[in-house]
């Protein structure tokens, strides 16, 4: 795999503030022409890692790559950047703020215009050209920030929390256009706490936690990695000759009956049984109805990973303060 | 165009179509405008014509001695004493009435009266002596025997500049003094005017959140110059803007209420072009004119306004307000980056405005005492050199190399004010809910 497979690439990016350490030998790669998803918890580090790629600031430690180069100010041109703190010039015109920002990003003013004319129609605003941005609702303001952010054909989109502030319609239609730009050519990355989105359109995507990446790859590995054999299956017959039937070979997690006689269970298999084998040692003890498998969802594995994460944390901590309480001159360094 | 040109010019525009700017830029000329013609206004007002009772005992005055003008208009009086012209004006209590006692023998003890019961101007008092005094030459003159005419072409009127060898001041340096404290005001206005400008804007930015949209297209030095550089440019067009209509607004109003009293070329130098050449030929002019009004206070105030070096006087104004403000403006800027909201920059403006004012004292203080050692170390010390050195400049109370040196020591000090500004500013203007302090600050000072 060559290194301009990847459109962004990190590699062991540190930054410091003078408090705390906002990344920790964050590695992330991103492949070209995918929707990558940028998850963590609030004050992970995201922001901090998508400030380093903007070149607002700079890392302390590692390296970033973009197409195989190493981060240049050109590259400035290349990136479209949502933040999630945004805003327009309140008191500027709508269409005249919108060639602004396009002009800085290195557009024509003439091509400019014709874009944002036709994104404008696309997104039925185009009435809005002469309205001042505090004339505007939230929704209608955010429509325009998106406009201006993808506007200059970016390869690079990064969207920090597109979707706040936008009705399900709304959400839907950027929903789209993202996918759209995916398939034009551009890489995008995301970062959100919707984890439906995340499902819905996401590849691939890292986890930021405390300052580290703790997971990640595509959406379809980790969801299979993450999945724990479990079953949800509905029979007829008899619960006791159910479970007894195939001893040993799964549990059951739940059960609770439909109708007369009807049943459904959430089972999960023991290791090394395949859900082949559980079915036909039961089919002749019941009628099975139905079998799904229990995927977990994004949601879920995102709580399961920082909860363990926080539970790790606590006990590190928890053995520093033992060291402490230990050795006091320790508690004095650790309180410059 | 480049990044910081788009800048500049949304700076620009945004402000000056902004109504605010175009009422102040209307404003401006037309206060000064008003306070010119009220001063005008009443300049007429007191030179509203007296009658004066003239008691003449020399029965020698005819009008061609006391002819009618802009402030007397004389008749006789025919009564038979001073007691009786007393008694006259005191029943009528006129304040437009006065009288002039001429006695008989007036060129031999050179003395003569006036009476009024309502006080007169020194003006006016000056010119009706200037009167008196012109008779009493013209009789003792043909008394003499001489050739009236001849006398006429030998009398002189000299300027004569008074000069105290001590402090080198001559009489007319507090009229240059106070020319050059209103550049200094003017310039005192603009820096806080405009500094404050930046830090609106900076806020404005900083709460609209579109600062890290913008921070992700330019970088952060790129934004705070372009804000720097605009509203610098909205001074220098509204000082351009008011000079234009001051000039244009007092030209009309001359028109309007000095018809023909000051010959039109004259005025035109006197109140606008005030700013410009300085040549011989329209100097002479100028005096000329001044000679024509024949008023001492009116040739004085001449004088100063052709000695004042005004080509220097201007381009230094531009040079220190502009040096000046790029030196606060920068600060400013870091102020706004470091607030969240106007309601707390309090605790950091204070350290900006203390010098500010304190060079506006300074100033004032210069008026009267031009060579005082801390004028003229404050003249160099950057923070205060642009609000004080112009005083001195228009007083002509300096030296080259002093300018100079006051110049580049502005440069150096802006130039380092404006790269410790753009540090703060660049960690500032992404920092949120946080009330800044000072420590915090010079910590932001040191990051990378």
């Amino acid at each position: 795999m060559t290194n301009d497979y990847f459109a962004l690439e990190a590699k062991s990016v540190v930054k410091r503030y003078a408090a705390h350490t906002a990344l920790k030998n964050v590695s992330i790669a991103v492949p070209k022409q995918s929707v990558f998803g940028l998850l963590g918890p609030n004050g992970a580090g995201k922001t901090s890692l998508i400030r380093i790629v903007n070149q607002i600031t700079g890392p302390d430690e590692g390296s970033i790559q973009i197409d195989g180069t190493p981060l240049a100010p050109k590259h400035i041109l290349d990136i479209g950047y949502l933040p999630e703190e945004r805003g327009l010039y309140k008191k500027m015109k709508v269409g005249e703020q919108a060639l602004y920002l396009a002009q800085l990003k290195g557009m024509k003013k003439q091509l400019a215009k014709k874009e944002l004319a036709m994104w404008f129609e696309k997104f039925e605003i185009s009435d809005w050209w002469d309205k001042k941005v505090e004339e505007l609702s939230k929704g209608m303001a955010q429509k325009v920030q998106f406009i201006t952010t993808v506007l200059h054909k970016p390869k690079l989109l990064i969207l920090d929390e597109p979707f706040s502030g936008f009705d399900p319609i709304n959400t839907n239609i950027i929903k789209k256009e993202i996918l759209k730009l995916r398939d034009e050519g551009a890489t995008v990355i995301l970062s959100t706490h919707n984890m439906e989105s995340v499902e819905e359109i996401c590849d691939d995507i890292a986890l930021i936690n405390k300052s580290e990446n703790v997971l990640s790859g595509s959406v379809n590995n980790i969801k299979s990695d993450f999945s724990k054999k479990e079953y949800s299956i509905t029979f007829k017959g008899n619960v006791v000759a159910f479970a007894n039937s195939f001893w040993g070979g799964f549990e059951i997690i739940s059960r609770n009956q439909i109708e007369e006689n009807v049943f459904r269970a959430q089972i999960r298999l023991t290791e090394h049984v395949k859900l082949n084998d559980f079915l036909s040692g039961i089919i002749p003890n019941c009628e099975v109805q139905s079998v799904q498998p229990i995927v977990p969802s994004m949601n879920q594995i995102f709580i399961e990973v920082v909860e363990k994460n926080v539970a790790q944390a606590k006990n590190e901590t928890e053995e520093i303060e033992t060291n402490n309480s230990i050795n006091p001159s320790s508690n004095l360094e650790g309180n410059e | 165009m480049s990044k910081i040109g788009l800048i500049i010019k949304r700076e620009y525009g945004s402000r000056v179509k902004k109504k605010s700017f175009i009422i102040m830029t209307l404003l401006g000329p037309i206060l000064i405008a008003a306070f010119y013609a009220s001063a005008i206004y009443m300049g007429i007002q007191e030179s509203g014509t007296l009658q004066v009772l003239l008691f003449d005992e020399t029965h020698l005055a005819n009008s061609k001695d006391f002819p009618t003008s802009e402030n007397f208009e004389f008749a006789t009086f025919n009564g038979t004493s001073v007691d009786e012209l007393k008694n006259e004006l005191q029943e009528k209590k006129s304040i437009d009435q006065i009288g002039l006692y001429l006695p008989g023998n007036l060129i031999k003890v050179n003395e003569a009266k006036i009476f009024f019961s309502e006080p007169l101007s020194a003006n006016k008092q000056a010119e009706l002596k200037e009167t008196v005094n012109d008779f009493a030459e013209k009789l003792k003159v043909e008394k003499a025997g001489f050739d009236l005419k001849a006398y006429s072409k030998i009398q002189t009127r000299m300027n004569i500049a008074v000069i105290d060898v001590n402090t080198n001041e001559e009489s007319i340096t507090e009229i240059k003094s106070t020319i050059g404290f209103l550049f200094s005001i003017i310039i005192y206005v603009f820096i806080f005017m405009y500094g404050v400008q930046v830090m609106r804007g900076v806020i404005e930015e900083k709460t609209s959140r579109i600062i890290e949209v913008m921070v992700s297209s330019v970088r952060p030095f790129q934004l705070m110059m372009g804000k720097i550089v605009g509203i610098a440019l909205v001074g220098l067009t509204q000082f351009l803007m008011w000079i234009i209509l001051s000039s244009v607004f007092m030209l009309f109003i001359q028109g309007a209420l000095l018809p023909d009293l000051f010959d039109p070329s004259a005025i035109a130098t006197q109140s606008q072009d005030l700013m410009q050449s300085q040549d011989l030929m329209q100097s002479q002019e100028l005096i000329e004119a001044g000679e024509n009004i024949d008023s001492t206070k009116v040739n004085d105030l001449l004088r100063a306004l052709i000695n004042i070096p005004w080509i220097l006087l201007v381009s230094l104004f531009i040079f220190y307000f502009l040096g000046g403000y790029l030196l606060y403006a920068s600060l400013f800027a870091a102020v706004g980056a470091a607030v969240d909201s106007e309601s707390d920059t309090q605790q950091f403006m204070i350290p900006i405005t203390l010098p500010l004012v304190f060079a506006f004292v300074i100033a004032s203080m210069a008026i009267s005492n031009p060579g005082g050692d801390a004028i003229i170390w404050f003249s160099h010390v950057p923070f205060t050199s642009p609000i004080i050195m112009l005083v001195r400049v228009a007083m002509g109370d300096v030296v080259w190399w002093e300018i100079l040196t006051s110049m580049l020591i502005l440069i150096v000090t802006f130039i380092l004010t404006t790269k410790l500004a753009s540090k703060i500013y660049r960690i500032g203007i992404l920092m949120y809910g946080k009330k800044v302090t000072y420590k915090e600050l010079f910590k932001w000072l040191r990051y990378k």
